[in-house]
């Protein structure tokens, strides 16, 4: 039997093909709107920022509070991917690898990758200096704090240092804690017996249980433990007092004039080679989204001191670490030296 | 008192109760994953929760970090795979209790582990948090070092047919755990120039491969589903009722778990191991161990489950994490501007106390969830081969994966896969391979930082209560048995001697 037009069995074949060709339509422009094919504007997908420690942790903070801005400026999704190992040179190296086209970034601190690239020369493959340099967002300090039932003031810890030698936790040998540290040996002349341990905190555990006479840690890790009056600050090591530390003084004002603070930035870097126009959206996005004052708000809850540089002044700070590093080469060379005594010529 | 009232009404309100709800069930998925965790799982579902409340989105953030090691002990039985490094030692009698068709009673003693464990340790939580935190601070270098000679000696204990073989197996992954970086003494040490082994060999992604992945090969050569019984034996709730039988184990295991979770930097995986050898070495009959002994499951898991809220202890009370998984979350609370230390009771008190009371409830999602789904969990263990082979590869290899992204950890599970593999085939147990791995960096580290603080000096060692007290310890764990032995029949003619003294 020949099937008729308008027949119940063709208006449903009918509709079947209408609704199948109108489903796989959908996937289709659904699929070209993810990956922007046909548009010509940046960014056309995800944005991946690569940060080289555990989450939560202090140095993907300030791109975490930023996110929802950059998601909201940037019209698109910005996520971060976190991948430790050897602290921090597994995501240096990928993201220095990764093609230069501006959705693989790296969130890190330029001073600490230069470290990284003199003690473990063996697994770096980057340099930090190639890195394109998109943006800075935070800076910290660093502060030698003591507890209180051992010192008070920092001349107290002067005058104990001259008699016997102190313990120093740090956070990890050829890290920037370890770096200050040993500055602060040149400083005064005399030598700490210097304890690594597995970060800030786990330093401050060790200070907090006396096993240790002072820390060398940064303010973002500790500040809610110096506010409790638990530990106590001695000095912060910068050339400005810090505006919640304010009654800490600085080495300029302790007699130090020599003194240069190698910069803990934490900023946004991007494989070497990004086209300007690319550098240029990212800046401008970072600088809206940093400066709005929601971002303020949180920042200053979170302990995070906002310190936005665009990218030509976030490259001079990272070259003028280079030659700072240099300077201070020899003096960390000296601190090698001083292995522990299991190690030392008898 | 009146804080907790208020506190629990709090709870109570719906938004808290859905984020705990759906919390719950979300870190028991991240839990069934193997290689994933609850650090990883929690850094997932952060970004979703930023625009929550920061009472909502923390209550799902722990009651997910909580779940999540239930949830790892479910694959430790059912697949002989843990779900986390924590769960690693319930594998040893979990799995062989599977394979006798028991694997409904080991989940439910595993359910009431996480219940009681649970609700013990989040009681030591609540009451005692700044106490245990004082106590916490005492340990350093040179405890931390005795602890995991402490541990070590235990290894003997638990290694099952040739102590040979477990010794080896164990000085293998004291091996590995010399790889990596030391930040001690600031060299990297056979990493062979891959920056992968910068950190040394990752602890996760060896578990995914020593268990799962040569659990997959044994089962593709056999025909034999997962329980060699192809039934199920008892249920859950038998499970939950025998796990009463034994106050001891609860109370001791409770107290090790607590204890290590307090300690910074000490970690679940030991706790768990920790109560699984005391609990062999305490047995009348620790033969029966390694073969399906329940208090095998239940010592390990209610350590673990003790374990976390101990980690919480000073993360909360000093902002001092004592995990991976604690770090997380403490940089969770700092997002949401809730600042751990010691003002966070002043500052944010009712967020804090509504944070207890919800792991308080927490533990009742867990009897729930344990109930009603342990029957489709046990099932599993009957699956055809030709279907659960390559779905505990799948599964595993994407927990290896989704750790760091890298494809480096894929290879490195297959590569653990082939030497478990070969391992079981000649009877050596990777389960103190595991263990040496996760302790040898502990124990190196801190002897080494020790050996710092006293120029050199051995006395260290012996100088506070604590480290004396881990020296009896180690001392009796492994001269016990052969003094025992020794001086048995003279203390036995003693006590007969006074008898008759007494009774004329």
């Amino acid at each position: 039997m020949e099937k008729k037009e308008g027949s119940p069995r063709v208006h449903c074949r009918v509709w079947v093909i209408a609704l199948c060709s109108l489903w796989s339509l959908g996937l289709i422009s659904m699929f070209l709107i993810e990956h922007g094919i046909g548009e010509e504007t940046y960014p056309r997908q995800t944005i991946k920022v690569i940060c080289g420690y555990a989450p939560g942790g202090s140095s993907e903070r300030p791109v975490r509070l930023l996110l929802p801005l950059l998601q909201k400026h940037l019209r698109q999704n910005v996520m971060i991917e976190n991948l430790t190992g050897a602290g921090g040179v597994l995501a240096a190296n990928k993201v220095f690898s990764s093609p230069p086209d501006g959705y693989t970034l790296l969130t890190g601190q330029p001073g600490t990758l230069i470290l990284l690239e003199k003690y473990l020369s063996e697994i770096v493959r980057y340099r930090t200096k190639d890195l394109t340099h998109i943006y800075n967002i935070a800076q910290d300090d660093f502060v030698l704090l003591s507890h209180p039932e051992v010192f008070q003031t920092f001349e107290e810890f002067l005058g104990a240092a001259r008699k016997r030698r102190l313990r120093a936790a740090i956070s990890g040998w050829g890290t920037h804690t370890h770096l200050y540290i040993v500055m602060l040996e040149e400083m005064i002349g005399q030598k700490f017996i210097i304890v690594p341990f597995e970060g800030g905190r786990v330093s401050i555990a060790a200070l907090l249980g006396k096993h240790v006479d002072i820390v060398g840690t940064f303010i973002s890790t500790s500040y809610p433990i110096i506010r409790s009056g638990t530990v106590k600050p001695l000095m912060v090591f910068s050339d400005r007092r810090h505006p919640t530390l304010s009654q800490i003084p600085i080495p300029g004002e302790m007699g130090f004039r020599d003194f240069t603070p190698f910069d803990y930035h934490t900023g946004i870097l991007g494989p070497p080679q990004l086209p300007g126009d690319r550098i240029k959206i990212l800046e401008g996005i970072f600088d809206q989204a940093v400066k709005e004052p929601e971002f303020y708000e949180k920042a200053k809850e979170a302990g995070v001191d906002v310190y936005p540089l665009n990218s030509k002044e976030y490259l001079a700070e990272t070259e003028k670490q280079y030659s700072l590093l240099k300077k201070y080469i020899k003096v960390l060379k000296g601190a090698e030296d001083q292995k522990t005594p299991i190690h030392r010529e008898k | 008192m009146e804080i907790y009232w208020i506190a629990m009404v709090y709870c109570l309100q719906w938004q808290n109760l859905l984020a705990l709800v759906t919390g719950g069930i979300y870190g028991v998925i991240v839990g069934i994953l193997p290689g994933i965790g609850p650090a990883v799982g929690m850094a997932l579902a952060l970004p979703l929760t930023l625009k929550w409340h920061p009472a909502a989105a923390l209550i799902f953030l722990c009651t997910s970090y909580k779940l999540s090691t239930y949830g790892g002990s479910i694959t430790s039985i059912v697949l002989n795979t843990p779900g986390d490094s924590s769960n690693a030692a319930t594998v040893i009698d979990g799995f062989p209790m599977c394979r006798k068709g028991e694997g409904g009673i080991a989940l439910g003693a595993s359910c009431a582990s996480a219940v009681v464990g649970g609700l013990l340790g989040t009681l030591g939580l609540i009451f005692f948090s700044p106490a245990l935190a004082r106590f916490a601070l005492r340990f350093g270098p040179a405890e931390y070092c005795l602890i995991g000679v402490f541990a070590l000696t235990l290894v003997s204990v638990a290694i099952r047919g040739s102590v040979v073989r477990g010794l080896i197996s164990a000085g293998l992954g004291l091996i590995l755990a010399t790889f990596g970086y030391d930040a001690v003494v600031g060299t990297l040490r056979f990493t062979f120039g891959m920056d992968f082994l910068g950190d040394g060999v990752p602890v996760i992604q060896a578990m995914v491969g020593l268990f799962g992945v040569a659990q997959a090969l044994e089962l593709a050569e056999s025909n034999e589903p997962l329980s060699r019984v192809g039934s199920l034996m008892g249920g859950v709730w038998e499970g939950f009722k025998k796990y009463f039988h034994y106050p001891y184990n609860i109370l001791r295991s409770t107290f090790i778990g607590l204890f290590v979770g307090v300690v910074p930097a000490v970690g679940q995986t030991i706790s768990g191991f920790l109560s699984y050898m005391e609990a062999v070495r305490e047995s009348k009959h620790p033969e029966t161990f390694g073969k399906g002994e329940i208090e095998g499951v239940i010592a390990p898991e209610t350590a673990n489950n003790a374990c976390m809220p101990g980690d919480l202890v000073c993360t909360i009370s000093l902002g001092i994490p004592g995990s991976v998984g604690a770090a997380v979350f403490l940089g969770s609370m700092v997002i949401f501007g809730i600042t751990p230390g010691p003002l966070v009771f002043k500052e944010h008190g009712d967020i804090i106390y509504t944070l207890f009371m919800s792991l308080l409830f927490a533990h009742g999602l867990i009897f729930i969830i344990g109930l009603t789904s342990f029957r489709y969990f046990a099932r599993i263990a009957t699956i055809p081969n030709v279907i659960i082979v390559p779905t505990i590869l799948t599964i595993s290899l994407i927990g290896s994966y989704a750790t760091r992204n890298m494809m480096i950890d894929v290879i490195i599970s297959l590569v653990f896969g082939f030497l478990g593999y070969f391992m079981n085939k000649i009877n050596f147990s990777p389960i103190p391979l595991i263990f040496g791995l996760v302790i040898g960096d502990m124990i190196e580290k801190n002897f080494h930082r020790a050996l710092l603080l006293s120029e050199g000096a051995y006395r260290i060692f012996i100088e506070s209560w604590e480290a004396k007290l881990l020296l009896v310890l180690i001392f009796l764990s492994l001269f016990w048995l052969p003094l025992h032995r020794r001086f048995w029949p003279i203390g036995t003619a003693v006590k007969k001697i006074l008898h008759l003294i007494n009774h004329g």
